[in-house]
């Protein structure tokens, strides 16, 4: 049996454009997904999440149905357990950074003592190497910083599927080099699949085990690096190795 | 014509419209000796004005939030036809005249008025209670809040609601834990334009809840009330609200 752990078969029709997608992932896998502006990888990521529905397919994560249009099944965005880090590592303005990072621990009527939720919030924190910044304002953070606390947030509720819109856009050169390493050492330590969308081939090369190419809606080519390498299927792709 | 001479121009056009807007306060505040304020102040008609104003100003815009921020947000989150209907319903009381919004509402909560048979039915009579003084100040202020609050919310990138939920926020949860806190400066922006609106509402009230000395007039109405007979006591009156006004503004203008 196939070790498969998201599964999104999908078509998602936004007026004009069309997302036609049928992709899957195992277990630990993560997926770059690729393509020019305009092509779908961010309505491809709030499919997922579910703040966009799907016209005709369905999504599973593991064995958990997520969204089916022939079963009518379409889990609200709350109850997906999907963590999602959008391009500008959004934080909340108004709490702290370690209010930011609790937040997910509070929803939903989840219990436990506002104590004990501070102590999660502080020890993932740690796992980022971020307990220093947590009585922060966010205001006051760097752009790798909201990036880690974006994380640090994303993955408290112990999501089952990590999604990031293209996680390194929003910061310089330096610190994108910095925190590409950082990101890829948190990725390789999760159990569960993420998937993210770059127009960097050093992030795919650092973060990716394997990579779809998105061109208007539809994937184009998928596989690993070197796959894609050998044979890149149009020009966009071309140029987007060339970066190397 | 060159350069500086239609910047000249413009200033003169500016300074023409700013004297228009200046004028009739600064006339005002000449008008009125420290003497005649004081005894404005004191004057019979001015506690009872000035108090029922500030009592129904509070309970209108506190219910006009309470109502209408939930309304906002609904709002601030539509392009279907009903959104934009939604808009030109809570725009209407803008274009309409005040006058006119008495009319409609005595039509709608009068005794003999759609809704107002039913109330009168369970022995309920709005109309000329102060009851009316808060529908009329609710009707003309809360397209002021709503419109300010659409703002603010719209302000807000809709990937903040994504990642609320993602996080396990029920729809109710993002407005109240997210929403709100992050668009208070223009929700308070609103609470003050629309509060500023309902302290200066005239004619809805007058026609709606009628001026009742110590029961249904507020201060612009004691305003009206005190031109018939006291040309000061109005300039006092109109001085005041004047002044309330402007720490509205100076307020707003912090946010």
């Amino acid at each position: 049996m196939v070790d498969t752990s998201l599964i999104v078969q999908v078509q998602v029709s936004l007026g004009d454009f069309m997302l036609d997608v049928d992709l899957s992932i195992s277990m630990k896998g993560r997926l770059a997904v690729i393509g020019p502006n305009g092509s779908g990888k961010t309505t491809l990521l709030k499919t997922i999440v579910g703040s966009v529905y799907p016209d005709k397919g369905h999504i599973l994560v593991g064995d958990r149905v997520l969204s089916d249009t022939k079963l009518r099944i379409e889990v609200p965005v709350e109850d997906r357990q999907v963590g999602y880090v959008p391009q500008d590592y959004t934080l909340f303005p108004h709490m702290n950074v370690i209010n930011n990072v609790a937040f997910g621990l509070s929803t939903g009527g989840r219990r436990g003592s506002r104590a004990c939720k501070k102590e999660i919030a502080l020890r993932m924190l740690g796992r980022f190497g971020c307990q220093q910044i947590a009585y922060r304002p966010v205001q006051q953070l760097s752009g790798g910083e909201r990036q880690q606390v974006a994380l640090a947030q994303a993955l408290v509720t112990e999501p089952r599927l990590l999604l990031l819109d293209e996680p390194l856009v929003a910061l310089d050169m330096t610190s994108r080099r910095v925190v590409r390493l950082l990101l890829q050492n948190y990725l390789s330590q999760l159990d569960i699949p993420t998937v993210f969308t770059t127009h960097d081939v050093r992030d795919v090369v650092s973060l990716a085990d394997s990579v779809i190419v998105l061109s208007r809606g539809k994937v184009v080519q998928m596989g690993t690096l070197e796959e894609l390498q050998k044979q890149p299927c149009n020009d966009f792709l071309v140029e987007f190795l060339g970066q190397q | 014509m060159g350069t500086q001479a239609i910047r000249f121009v413009g200033y003169i056009f500016g300074a023409a419209l700013l004297g228009l807007l200046a004028l009739p306060v600064t006339s005002l505040v000449g008008a009125i000796s420290v003497q005649k304020f004081l005894a404005g102040v004191y004057h019979p008609l001015f506690w009872p004005a000035i108090s029922l104003s500030l009592r129904t100003t509070i309970l209108s815009i506190g219910f006009v939030v309470l109502l209408g921020t939930p309304l906002a947000w609904w709002m601030a989150h539509q392009t279907s036809r009903i959104g934009r209907l939604t808009t030109v319903v809570v725009h209407l009381p803008i274009i309409m005249p005040p006058a006119v919004v008495g009319v409609a509402l005595l039509q709608a909560f009068g005794r003999k008025g759609w809704f107002g048979t039913l109330l009168s039915a369970q022995g309920l009579n709005v109309s000329f209670t102060v009851a009316a003084v808060v529908i009329a100040q609710m009707t003309v202020a809360a397209p002021f809040y709503v419109q300010a609050s659409i703002q603010a919310f719209k302000k807000i990138s809709p990937d903040v609601w994504v990642v609320a939920r993602s996080l396990g926020a029920s729809p109710i949860e993002v407005f109240l834990r997210v929403g709100v806190p992050m668009a208070i400066p223009g929700l308070i922006s609103g609470v003050l334009l629309a509060w500023a609106r309902a302290l200066g509402e005239f004619g809805a009230t007058l026609v709606f809840a009628g001026n009742r000395v110590g029961h249904t007039q507020t201060l612009p109405l004691a305003i009206f009330y005190a031109l018939e007979s006291d040309i000061e006591l109005a300039l006092v009156f109109s001085l005041i609200l004047v002044l309330v006004g402007l720490v509205v503004i100076l307020v707003i203008s912090q946010w």
